[in-house]
């Protein structure tokens, strides 16, 4: 009976945030070369890598290949995917109409097909709750070449020891201090900043060397205009979640006893465009000396 | 007093040369530690395994045990570290020792302590049966806080799940006294001893020498920071434990003497000091295999052997032509053709050589999809991703992950994990305790199991209280593993066939009968 009541509550939970999600916008749409949409990503074999695509308004797109950990993210069948991007132009990859990044930066390519070298990928969030709908994988075509920067075997590197850089060296501040804000980024209702995090320790080293009063951190609730009209929110806790989770790190990092740290969440206040939305997913870390 | 032993059976490490010239493999016999024994163990020892035999060498010399704590009864139930990290086991623990220890003291060894030798400490003792876990698998009870408040390093921790126990066959779990629901609530969960060698490549500042971290974060796009050293404030790898919870060997040292040898007061500085060198200058590997020949000759494949773990750098990524994981096994590769076509022997001997390299060519070289598999197709390669077997176990020489390692394999949570209704493994009467674990609806669900998880052991998510963690194990190194079946943190594969059969039923692999012994076989040598 309580596990019923339990299932029951959640579900209840989880219809109220889905609802809350997509509201129907009544503003511009994403410019018409923007392709900005929810659906199943699709795995597209290969002789060497896999492909990524998905499909929108019966059209299927390329998104990318397989790469190594530390470049693009492809997306996971069991899941749905928001995809921003834009048209590439050119001719299909793995059969899909290729898209490439739009105006917030992502990665290089990682890789080509018949001379061309891929577009720089999508911006794409894997979404936060399985859909057991998202299960197609197509058996590997012989038309599709794909040369990845990092194929499915062992790399190719000529050196496997790496030394990563050294953190950022402390800044070198005197009097007077001024206040400086930091920003991360986040993939769609993510409350985890994978590609920005960089930005947390370098906050953290500011407070260490100005001996900062305060550091305020401000997780923000974005949104996503899709390219059908619609827009997408985060959930609403997400700008509490992502304020939570800094909070931690950047006592984990070594932020001084005796700065003060204030946490509160916010929702992005400039409307969706369809073009910088990803950009606004964000956190902000405020050092005040 | 060697209880069963020979002195016979030790091999100077200073005379390679010498034994290998030798035309007869030293004799090697069983061999248990007991605490307090005292004696000097030589450099290199040998022990008889499953394969052959694994060796054990101490990097700075004979060791006088009299005068370390690693080898005392510290505690009031009179174990050593040693009880449970024996080098006749590759410094871990084979179920064949423990059963042996079992019958040879009629269940008086310390090693069956009421604390975590025994299903429950409420279970008659005196009961084979109520040591049911350690005797079929290997398994000691592990209890942790639960729900836990406070991290390791003291960080607040907010669990994102509840707990409701499903099955409990060892009583632990809903006992009054031990249990979930008693008035200091622990849940008791049942894994294998951790080897305590090679700890150069496991217990590291993850700053400098481990490949896949990124200073003081985590690399597996959690946006974590790894714990730190509390001594040195340095960040570390967070692989010593099967759930990261110890960033440091001292640490470790510290917990263990509490809860395994229970001791009344903390260990001190100087004993603390004294296990720490000890163990950060044991190398365990296999030594020679019955058919395979010893390792220490010349013309063996330079990855094998314990001195070449001494003797390697750390922090090699492994997952990479130029670097590979085990090196080399060309000095094997070709010589069916010189092969004495009347040597028997020496004909078992080649095809046992060759399908070692075929094994090492799976390992290293065979893709499938690797699917759903947290930690691991969520940090940046996608799901699922098709890639071989070094992926994962990608640290050179070691075969662990150079990054912080703990993955959900799906060896602890259904419906993958071994007593599911959907395995061969299937056991009519479980053994072990299920979970049913909710997330809560603002945590981010298990990537791929969702919000509602029945599990064995939540592993890693025990420490960290997040719902994307449970069942992520941190994987265990990859030598010696013939000496200390079975396999797996909960013991669910009772020998190297049954690790590679897993694999192939959890990744749908098509691993062909040869590809599976070809794999036991390689995992054999190593």
């Amino acid at each position: 009976m309580q596990s019923r009541a339990v299932w029951l509550a959640l579900i209840a939970s989880a219809a109220a945030m889905a609802a809350d999600q997509r509201r129907p916008a009544h503003g511009p749409r994403p410019p018409s070369d923007y392709r900005n949409f929810i659906a199943c990503p699709i795995v597209q074999d290969t002789d060497t890598v896999p492909c990524w695509l998905a499909e929108y308004q019966g059209q299927r797109y390329f998104l990318g290949i397989q790469t190594d950990s530390g470049g693009w993210s492809p997306p996971w069948l069991g899941h749905q995917v928001l995809v921003e991007g834009k048209l590439a132009g050119g001719a299909r990859i793995c059969g899909g109409i290729p898209l490439m990044a739009g105006s917030a930066a992502s990665t290089p390519p990682s890789g080509s097909t018949d001379g061309r070298p891929l577009p720089e990928p999508p911006i794409i969030s894997v979404m936060r709750e399985l859909d057991a709908s998202c299960h197609t994988l197509l058996p590997a075509d012989p038309r599709y070449h794909i040369l990845g920067r990092r194929g499915p075997g062992p790399n190719t590197a000529a050196s496997a020891v790496r030394k990563f850089p050294p953190p950022p060296a402390p800044p070198l501040v005197s009097p007077p201090y001024q206040p400086h804000t930091f920003t991360l980024t986040y993939d769609f209702d993510s409350e985890l900043p994978a590609r920005s995090q960089i930005e947390a320790l370098k906050a953290v080293q500011y407070a260490q060397a100005v001996k900062a009063r305060q550091l305020t951190i401000i997780g923000y609730r974005g949104a996503t205009l899709l390219s059908d009209g619609t827009l997408a929110w985060e959930l609403p806790i997400i700008g509490r979640l992502r304020a939570r989770q800094l909070a931690e790190m950047v006592r984990k990092l070594g932020l001084p006893q005796s700065t003060v740290l204030r946490t509160r969440s916010s929702e992005d206040t400039q409307p969706a465009d369809g073009v910088t939305d990803a950009s606004r997913r964000r956190a902000s870390l405020t050092v005040t000396p | 007093m060697l209880s069963g032993a020979s002195l016979l059976s030790f091999t100077s490490a200073n005379a390679p040369q010498a034994a290998a010239r030798s035309a007869a493999v030293p004799a090697a016999v069983s061999y248990w530690v007991q605490p307090g024994q005292g004696g000097v163990a030589p450099e290199r020892t040998r022990f008889k395994d499953s394969a052959g035999q694994v060796e054990v060498l101490y990097a700075h010399g004979p060791l006088d045990m009299a005068g370390n704590p690693f080898f005392q009864p510290l505690g009031t139930n009179g174990r050593a570290c040693v009880t449970c990290h024996q080098p006749a086991s590759g410094m871990g623990l084979s179920l064949e020792a423990i059963r042996r220890r079992w019958k040879e003291t009629n269940g008086k060894d310390p090693l069956f302590a009421a604390i975590d030798g025994s299903n429950c400490p409420n279970l008659p003792q005196q009961k084979e049966s109520s040591h049911s876990l350690l005797l079929s698998r290997g398994l000691f009870r592990v209890s942790l806080p639960w729900p836990r408040t406070r991290a390791p390093d003291g960080a607040p921790v907010e669990p994102e799940f509840t707990i409701e126990v499903v099955r409990d066959p060892t009583g632990c779990n809903t006992d009054p006294v031990y249990g979930l629901a008693s008035a200091n609530p622990h849940i008791s969960v049942y894994r294998r001893p951790r080897v305590v060698a090679n700890l150069k490549y496991v217990a590291v500042d993850a700053g400098g020498e481990v490949y896949g971290s990124l200073g003081p974060f985590n690399a597996k796009r959690l946006g974590m920071v790894m714990d730190r050293d509390p001594e040195s404030g340095r960040f570390m790898s967070m692989n010593i434990m099967s759930d990261a919870r110890t960033p440091t060997l001292r640490f470790q040292a510290q917990e263990a003497a509490r809860d395994h040898l229970q001791v009344k007061a903390p260990l001190t500085d100087a004993q603390l000091r004294l296990i720490v060198d000890f163990e950060s200058q044991v190398y365990a590997a296999q030594g020679v295999d019955a058919v395979g020949d010893d390792f220490s000759l010349p013309q063996m494949p330079p990855a094998l052997g314990a001195r070449e773990l001494l003797e390697t750098r750390t922090g090699v990524l492994g997952d990479n032509f130029g670097t590979p994981i085990f090196k080399t096994f060309d000095v094997w590769a070709g010589k069916t053709g010189d092969v004495d076509t009347a040597d028997e022997s020496a004909h078992a001997k080649e095809r046992f050589r060759q399908s070692v390299i075929r094994g090492y060519a799976v390992f290293f070289n065979r893709p499938f999809w690797i699917s759903d598999a947290t930690h691991i197709n969520t940090v940046g390669i996608g799901n699922p991703a098709k890639r071989t077997c070094v992926t994962c176990h990608n640290l050179q020489m070691m075969g662990t992950d150079a990054s912080a390692g703990w993955a959900d394999l799906g060896t602890t949570n259904e419906p993958w994990a071994g007593e599911s209704l959907f395995s061969p493994a299937y056991d009519s009467a479980p053994q072990l305790p299920l979970f049913r674990l909710v997330c809560k609806p603002e945590a981010r669900p298990h990537p791929f199991l969702g919000r509602v998880i029945y599990t064995h052991d939540p592993g890693r998510a025990l420490i960290s209280g997040k719902c994307y963690d449970v069942g992520s194990i941190v994987m265990g190194q990859l030598r010696g593993l013939a000496a200390r079946a079975p396999y797996f943190a909960n013991g669910s594969a009772e020998d190297l066939r049954a690790v590679v059969d897993f694999y192939d039923r959890r990744f749908n692999m098509g691993l062909t009968e040869r590809e599976r012994i070809d794999l036991a076989n390689f995992m054999s040598v190593l």
